[in-house]
């Protein structure tokens, strides 16, 4: 067995062990168990030591699970959260919208995790038997054979560049603290998209929102959307959208969400993923991101003390130059 | 009836053959999904692999006007308002080119709700007289496939028009309908290499894994259906999202809304899902499915337990009628990995002792 191998099985077994020492102090603890195959992890809430045997932590976790926080709040609950997770925590906590001292938190540094879009590009896992998590590779046991893919090229986005793979908010660490290995953010992903012109721009959202079956899993599964089913997007009285399933209220939705989530989203990307439709909508948060550093020079999730610069105003503004139209 | 062959180069433009006397619609590959689309001069059907959405949009659209309506005021009595309704069009006959068999089986399901409850739902009716389907027969099962368990199979005929099986270099036709026949006749027939490599796939069929006996899901569902906490664990993970119940191919639940724009208007039927909190949300404020929980039993309770009580299976059948034909979607496109096989299962053992 590999070190990294060892170590992670070690990490897992701490991880179980403090979640069952913290049992008596909650009503459960949300984690990871293994999902319907070796690639897929799914959500568990463990109430006993039973339960907490089929924890899990690796590349596969790539839920947020912040994101049922809000819904369940009243409860006294354990939270298993990588670093990005964390900052959706810093968020909720910063709007007062969870109490702190009803969570327990285990903070899992991490070493990113699978975009299983990126894996399917590269090879068939619809009958994927086995998978393997090495520091560079991801071995994984198919059919017909063994397929070893680059980590890296299989690794979501968000994790390539990542500044924070230590949880920012904790009550345990568990494991050792990884050394960030992502850059300053350049959004070249933004920049080339801007560079095409408006009418292209339009044309590729016409052409991917036509796909949107109108879910909601995207607003459902972001964790700072805590509207949920009180959404205008379902409202009727007044009703901002109708029921059709055209353009015009696919983007409406898209649009407000991005426009709600600005300098609050922390690009943990789980509406993209979401999707089942792999409509790129996260483009959209980064777009309005890209726009709040410029502006506030703010980032959203990081320091539990700071206000999110929408939560607040300033009678003089560094950048925005508008007063004098005012009066 | 004579085998037929469709040659993979052949596709596209006997797509548009059967374009030109049908609405034709075809799975094409869009970013990480397959969806079906209208046939369209540049298509390129993809039969690769199972659509992410299923074929039940051809019966049940996302959206369909029920009717459209105008008022028109009487200018010599203000107070007086007329209404003039319009009726929708018939609907053109449609033809689904490469849907699955798990797919072409929700037909059946969908006739149960909408044709044999004793109200026939006419719009219903008239779409799925006009409707057929090219069925790919599949050659092996994803790790979200079951549709073993609900009494179908990978090369399942029911509910298909033409059968194709995939051979080298393209599939061989099987037609199973009068209108099926029709669709095939125009294709070449099978060489008799083609029908060799079919009958030699055909005797080693893929091997699916165990199948649970169903028959006591519906009891046991009802055993568990107080047990909150039971339903508050298997839906922790749940989002609410509609994610399962509009990617399903069985999943029937309609919402419907008028939508005013001035003094004209449309009267529209839209899918609903029933793990939205919206969906029994009653005018008072009252809600009776208030969380995830309560939802997500709905929609297993549903498949697994009403429907079979409603329509029971002859006596003596080795499973009951489910309202699900195994497809899998639910489980592959769900965002946090909710697997519906894992609650049947988990409602098998533990209702067995409450």
């Amino acid at each position: 067995m590999a070190e990294t191998d060892r170590s992670e099985n070690e990490r897992v077994a701490r991880l179980r062990a403090t979640v069952v020492r913290e049992l008596p102090n909650v009503d459960f603890v949300l984690g990871y168990a293994r999902g319907f195959d070796p690639l897929h992890a799914t959500p568990i809430t463990v109430r006993n030591e039973q339960d907490a045997e089929r924890l899990i932590f690796d590349a596969t976790c790539v839920e947020n699970l912040a994101t049922s926080l809000y819904g369940l709040r009243g409860k006294r609950m354990g939270l298993v959260v990588k670093g990005c997770d964390s900052r959706s925590v810093v968020q909720l906590l910063q709007e007062k919208l969870v109490d702190r001292e009803n969570l327990v938190i285990f903070g899992l540094p991490c070493d990113g995790v699978l975009d299983l879009a990126k894996v399917r590009v590269r090879t068939d896992i619809a009958e994927v038997r086995g998978a393997e998590f090495t520091g560079e590779e991801v071995r994984l046991l198919l059919p017909d054979g063994e397929k070893v893919l680059p980590r890296r090229d299989v690794l979501a986005d968000k994790c390539l560049r990542c500044r924070y793979p230590n949880p920012v908010v904790y009550n345990h660490m568990i494991g050792a603290e990884r050394t960030p290995q992502g850059e300053e953010d350049a959004y070249a992903d933004l920049e080339s998209f801007e560079k095409l012109s408006a009418q292209e721009r339009f044309d590729f959202w016409k052409r991917q929102m036509s796909r949107c079956i109108r879910c909601y899993a995207c607003r459902n599964a972001c964790p700072l959307c805590v509207c949920k089913h009180v959404c205008l997007a379902d409202s009727r009285d007044p009703h901002w959208l109708s029921a059709e399933a055209n353009l015009q209220e696919k983007w409406l939705f898209q649009v407000m969400h991005a426009l709600h989530l600005a300098g609050r989203c922390t690009e943990c990307g789980e509406c993209q993923r979401s999707c089942p439709m792999g409509i790129p909508i996260l483009l959209l948060k980064r777009k309005m991101n890209r726009e709040l550093k410029e502006i506030f020079n703010y980032e959203a999730g990081v320091d539990p003390e700071a206000v999110p610069p929408l939560h607040t105003f300033q009678m003089e503004e560094d950048k925005i130059k508008d007063r004098g139209q005012l009066w | 009836m004579v085998a037929r062959f469709l040659a993979d180069e052949a596709v596209a433009a006997q797509a548009a053959a059967w374009a030109q006397d049908y609405r034709l619609l075809a799975p094409v590959r869009e970013g990480q999904a397959v969806v079906y689309r209208p046939w369209a001069p540049d298509m390129h059907p993809f039969l690769g692999r199972p659509p992410s959405s299923s074929a039940k949009q051809a019966l049940l659209p996302q959206t369909e006007d029920l009717l459209t309506y105008t008022y028109r005021k009487d200018h010599t009595d203000l107070t007086r308002t007329e209404v003039f309704l319009a009726e929708p069009l018939p609907p053109e006959p449609t033809l689904v080119l490469g849907c699955r068999p798990c797919d072409a089986r929700g037909r059946k399901l969908l006739d149960r709700v909408f044709l044999e409850r004793g109200v026939k739902d006419p719009l219903y009716a008239a779409k799925r007289a006009n409707t057929f389907f090219i069925t790919l027969a599949c050659e092996r099962m994803e790790n979200t496939c079951f549709c073993h368990w609900t009494g179908g199979g990978p090369t399942s005929e029911e509910g298909s028009d033409v059968m194709l099986f995939a051979v080298s270099g393209g599939f061989v036709a099987r037609a199973l309908t009068k209108t099926g026949e029709k669709l095939a006749a125009a294709l070449p027939e099978a060489t008799p290499s083609a029908l060799q490599e079919l009958e030699a796939k055909l005797a080693s069929p893929v091997e699916p894994g165990p199948v649970p006996d169903l028959r006591a899901a519906p009891e046991r569902f009802l055993a568990l259906f107080d047990d909150l906490d039971f339903w508050t664990d298997q839906s922790a993970r749940c989002l609410s999202c509609g994610v399962c119940t509009y990617l399903c191919p069985t999943c029937s639940c309609f919402n419907i809304t008028d939508e005013n724009f001035g003094l004209k208007g449309k009267r529209l039927r839209t899918w609903d899902t029933c793990m939205s909190a919206l969906y029994t949300l009653e005018g008072s404020g009252h809600n009776p499915r208030v969380s995830r929980a309560h939802r997500l039993r709905n929609r297993v309770g549903h498949k697994f337990c009403y429907h079979p009580r409603e329509f029971p299976a002859p006596d003596g059948a080795r499973q009951p009628e489910v309202s699900c034909t195994g497809c899998g979607r639910c489980i592959k496109s769900c965002p946090v990995a909710v697997d519906i096989r894992r609650i049947v299962l988990d409602i098998l053992e533990k209702g067995e002792n409450k």
